[in-house]
C-alpha cells in the first residue's frame, strides 16, 4: 500500500510578514489560540502560588508579631529562599520533587514569602498606637485587636506586598516549563527567534501582571475603604 | 541526597564525557567566572546610569512618578521575556544580552537612589545650603551619604536578579552557568544540579557580601540599632528549605487530561480497531519542532487507530525523555537512532555505524537493556550538516567539508553549546577533519540559520531537514569522510505497552512512517517553523495529506 505525496511547496521566492520574520497582527490573531492553554497555566501557576505563600507567610507575621524573636529567623530563611535564583530551584527541586507543576509551585511560593511576610508585618507595626489604645478602651482583648484594629489598618500594606510578589510572580512562571510545568515562558521558549511569537506571549505575560496588580489594587480599596480619602 | 553528592563531586571533579571532553571541575570554574563577569558588566553599567539620574532626579525633585513606577513596571517584564525580545530583535551576542541585563537592574537601582535622596531631611539639606554649599556639594556631602544604604539596597536586589538572569545567557548564545542546566545532553543530571547548585550559591553569596557593603557603607550617625538578626547559621535555613521541599513534595503530581477521540474515515486509511480502546498509550517528544511534529503524527495516528492516547510533548531533551519514558511517565517518544548510540548508549561517534540498518539494530539492542522497544525507523534522517550560504560557497570554492581545510583559520563556526563537546560536531571537526576554525561561538539551536542569513557566521551546524535550508538556498558541504552518524527516527516504546499493544501498534507505525522522507519531513517542519503553524495542525495535514486520515 502507498500513501499519497505530501504537497511540498517551494518557498524560496516567498514574501510574507511571517517569512520575514516580522511582527504580524494577522498571524498572531489567527494562531491566538495556541497561547490560550499556557495563559491558564500561567495564571494558575501564580494564583496557586501566591495564594499559597500568602497564607504561609501571613500565618508566620502573625505569629511573629508578638513573638518578636521569630522575626530574625524568618527572614533568613525566606530571604535565602528569595535569593536562590528560580531556575536553579526548579533543578535542585527536581531529584527531590520530580518534574511538574508541584515543583514549580514549591519554587514559586518559596519566592513570594519573604516579600509577604515583611509587608503584613511592617502593616502591622505600622499601626498608630492611638488606635490600638482606643481599641482597648473599648475593651477590646488582643485577639479582637488584631482582626478588628490593627489587621483592617494593616490592609494597604498587606496587599502592597501581595502586589509585589503577584507582579514578580508572573515574571518567574516564566520559567516554570523548564520543571515542566508548562505557562508562557515555553511559548516563548518555543520560537525565541519570532517575533510575533515572543512580543504576544510576553505581552500577554505583562498583561497578567498588570491585570493581576489592578485586580490587587480593587481588593484593596474595597476591604479598607476609609483609607480612600 | 545522592544526587547532591554525585553534583557537589561534578563541581570539584572534572570527568569525562562520551565523546571524550572534559566537564566540571576546572570547567565549570571558568563558566562560573563567565557568570559573574557578565553579571559584573551589566551591574557596574546599571550603577553607572542609573544612580546619576537618580541623584539628579531626587536633588531637583522631579520626575518621581518615573523614578518610583520604573521597578513596579521593570517587575512585570518578565527577564525570559525581555532576554527573548532583544534575540528576536537585535540578535545574539554579548553586548545584547548585558542591554538586556542592564535594563533589568536600572530600575531597583533608580528606584532606590531616588527615594533615597527624597528621604534626606529637608532640614539637613536646608542646613547644608546655609552653610553655602552648591548644589553638587549638596548632593555629594549631603544627599548622597545620606541615601547610601537605601542606594546599596537597590544595588543589592539588582545584583541578585542580574546573576540569576545571566544563567539564560546560552539561550543567547553566550557561555555562563545556565549553559549545564539548559544543556543537560552535555553535562547529565549531575552537571545540571551541580551548575543549578553554583548559581544558587553565587546568588547568595552576592547577596550576603552586598549586604555587608550596604552595612559598612551606611555613615555612622544614622546607623540604626537593629535586632541581631543577620547571625543566625545559614545552614538551619538550608536544611528548613529541604525539610519545606520535602514536605510539599508530599501533595503529589497532577495529570494530563486524554486527547479525545479521533473519528477515523471510513476511506482506506488507518484502520480504527475498537479492541484498542483499552490501551492507553502517552506519547511524549523532545523539545523541537520536528520531535514535536513527530509525536503529533504517532499520536493522532495511534487515536485514529483507537487507542485511547495522551500527549506530553516538549519534554525536554534526549535525557529527560529517556527518564520520563523509562520511568513510565510516557509510554513511547521518537529517538535518533545516532543519538540513542552516542548519547546513552556510550558509543564513541566515530565508532557509530555508517549504515543507518546497523545503527538502528544497535539502538534497538541498547533500549532492549533498558526495557524499551525500539520500532523500525523512519525513511528519513537528520543529521548534523555544515551549512554556509551559497554565496559564500562560491566565494570559497567548497563543495565537501575536507574542501574547508584550505580556509579554516579565517572562518567563524556557530553550533548550538553542545557542540563544541561533541564528537559529531566541532569536536568530529577537529580531530576527523582536523580543522581549526578561527572561532567556535556557542548559540541557542534556533538561531543556527539566522547567523548565516546575518552575516555573522560563516559555517553553521544545521540538520538536514532543517527548511531553512532550501528557503535561503543554504549549501551543504558533503560529509566526504563520513563522521556524521545516521539520525533516523525510531519510536521508542515501553516492553509492557509493546507486549499489549505490539502487532496493532506496528501496523499503525509502518502507515504513519512510510510516508517520512527527508523532503518530506523538512516540508512538515516548514509548516511549523517557516508558516508557523502548531505542530498538531501540522500532523494532521500530514496523516490527512498522505489519505491516512
Amino acid at each position: 500500500m502507498t500513501i499519497a505525496q505530501v504537497q511540498i511547496r517551494d518557498r524560496s521566492s516567498e514574501e510574507s510578514c511571517v517569512a520575514d520574520n516580522g511582527f504580524c497582527p494577522d498571524w498572531i490573531w489567527d494562531n491566538f489560540d495556541r497561547y490560550v492553554d499556557p495563559f491558564w497555566d500561567h495564571v494558575y501557576l501564580t494564583v496557586v502560588a501566591v495564594a499559597i505563600g500568602f497564607l504561609i507567610s501571613f500565618g508566620l507575621a502573625l505569629l511573629a508579631y508578638r513573638r518578636r524573636w521569630l522575626v530574625a529567623p524568618i527572614v533568613n530563611v525566606t530571604g535565602i529562599l528569595y535569593t536562590v535564583p528560580s531556575l536553579a530551584a526548579f533543578f535542585l527541586l527536581l531529584p527531590i520533587t520530580g518534574r511538574g507543576t508541584t515543583t514549580a509551585l514549591i519554587a514559586l511560593v518559596a519566592y513570594t514569602l519573604l516579600i509577604i511576610f515583611r509587608n503584613v508585618l511592617a502593616g502591622l507595626d505600622n499601626v498608630p498606637e492611638e488606635a490600638k489604645d482606643a481599641g482597648r478602651g473599648m475593651g477590646l482583648t488582643q485577639r479582637q485587636l488584631l482582626w478588628r484594629v490593627e489587621l483592617p489598618l494593616a490592609v494597604p500594606e498587606i496587599v502592597a506586598g501581595v502586589r509585589v510578589a503577584a507582579t514578580t510572580t508572573v515574571g518567574l512562571a516564566t520559567l516554570a516549563f523548564f520543571a515542566g510545568a508548562g505557562g508562557l515562558g515555553g511559548e516563548i521558549f518555543a520560537d525565541i527567534n519570532f517575533k510575533s511569537n515572543v512580543v504576544t506571549a510576553g505581552g500577554l505575560c505583562v498583561l497578567l501582571a498588570a491585570v493581576l496588580d489592578l485586580g490587587l489594587l480593587l481588593v484593596q480599596r474595597a476591604v479598607s475603604p476609609w483609607s480612600r480619602a | 541526597m545522592k544526587d547532591f553528592v554525585d553534583a557537589i563531586e561534578f563541581i570539584f571533579e572534572a570527568r569525562e564525557t562520551n565523546e571524550g571532553v572534559r566537564v566540571g571541575g576546572s570547567q565549570f570554574l571558568e563558566l562560573a567566572a563567565d557568570h559573574m563577569w557578565l553579571s559584573l558588566v551589566a551591574t557596574v553599567i546599571a550603577c553607572a546610569t542609573a544612580i546619576p539620574l537618580g541623584l539628579w532626579l531626587g536633588h531637583v525633585g522631579r520626575g518621581g512618578f518615573v523614578a518610583i513606577n520604573a521597578s513596579n513596571v521593570g517587575r512585570a517584564v518578565p527577564s525570559l521575556a525581555l532576554i527573548a525580545f532583544f534575540v528576536a530583535y537585535l540578535g545574539v551576542g554579548f553586548a545584547n544580552v548585558t542591554l538586556a541585563l542592564v535594563l533589568l537592574a536600572i530600575p531597583p537601582i533608580l528606584t532606590n537612589t531616588y527615594v533615597g535622596v527624597r528621604q534626606v531631611d529637608r532640614d539637613s539639606v536646608d542646613a547644608a545650603r546655609g552653610m553655602g554649599m552648591t548644589g553638587a556639594q549638596t548632593v555629594r556631602r549631603v544627599e548622597l551619604p545620606l541615601a547610601l544604604p537605601l542606594i546599596f539596597g537597590g544595588i543589592r536586589t539588582s545584583a541578585v536578579n542580574v546573576v540569576a538572569t545571566a544563567t539564560l545567557a546560552p539561550l543567547a548564545g553566550l557561555q555562563s552557568l545556565g549553559d549545564p542546566i539548559i544543556n543537560v545532553s552535555t553535562y547529565g543530571d549531575d552537571g545540571r544540579l551541580g551548575a543549578a547548585l553554583l548559581v544558587a550559591f553565587l546568588a547568595v553569596a552576592t547577596e550576603l557580601s552586598l549586604a555587608a557593603v550596604q552595612r559598612a557603607s551606611t555613615p555612622k550617625g544614622i546607623r540604626r540599632r537593629r535586632g541581631r538578626m543577620k547571625q543566625v547559621r545559614y545552614a538551619t535555613a538550608l536544611i528548613a528549605v529541604l525539610l519545606a521541599a520535602l514536605a510539599l513534595a508530599a501533595c503529589g503530581d497532577d495529570d494530563d487530561d486524554d486527547g479525545g477521540n479521533g473519528d477515523g474515515d471510513a476511506s482506506a486509511q488507518i484502520e480504527r480497531n475498537e479492541a484498542n480502546a483499552d490501551i492507553s498509550i502517552t506519547v511524549g517528544s523532545k523539545n523541537f519542532t520536528e520531535q514535536k511534529v513527530l509525536g503529533e503524527i504517532y499520536a493522532q495516528g495511534l487515536e485514529a487507530a483507537g487507542f485511547r492516547v495522551d500527549k506530553e510533548l516538549n519534554l525536554g531533551d534526549e535525557k529527560t525523555a529517556l527518564e520520563a519514558v523509562t520511568g513510565g511517565e510516557i509510554d513511547a517518544y521518537p529517538e535518533y537512532t545516532g543519538t540513542a548510540l552516542l548519547s546513552f548508549f556510550g558509543v564513541k561517534a566515530n565508532e557509530i555505524p555508517k549504515d543507518p540498518a546497523v545503527a538502528y539494530e544497535d539502538a534497538r539492542a541498547g533500549f532492549e537493556d533498558e526495557g524499551l522497544v525500539a520500532f523500525p525507523p523512519t525513511p528519513f534522517t537528520s543529521s548534523n550538516e555544515v551549512g554556509l550560504t551559497s554565496e559564500k560557497a562560491e566565494e570559497l570554492g567548497v563543495e565537501t567539508i575536507s574542501d574547508l581545510a584550505e580556509h579554516d583559520q579565517d572562518l567563524t563556526l556557530y553550533g548550538s553549546p553542545e557542540c563544541r563537546q561533541r564528537t559529531d560536531c566541532l569536536l568530529g571537526l577537529e580531530q576527523v577533519y582536523e580543522l581549526d576554525f578561527r572561532r567556535f561561538v556557542p548559540v541557542a539551536i534556533d538561531l543556527r540559520h539566522e547567523v548565516l542569513t546575518s552575516g555573522r557566521a560563516d559555517l553553521s551546524i544545521v540538520f538536514t531537514t532543517d527548511p531553512q535550508i532550501q528557503r535561503e538556498g543554504f549549501v551543504l558541504l558533503e560529509d566526504d569522510e563520513g563522521m556524521f552518524p545516521p539520525y533516523n527516527s525510531t519510536l521508542v516504546v515501553r516492553e509492557e505497552v509493546a507486549n499489549e499493544a505490539g502487532e496493532e501498534l506496528e501496523r499503525v507505525l509502518s502507515q504513519v512512517q512510510e510516508g517520512l522522507t527527508d523532503e518530506v519531513m523538512q516540508e512538515l517542519n516548514a509548516r511549523v517553523d517557516l508558516d508557523k503553524k502548531t505542530p498538531e495542525q501540522v500532523g494532521r495535514e500530514y496523516l490527512e495529506e498522505s489519505g491516512l486520515l
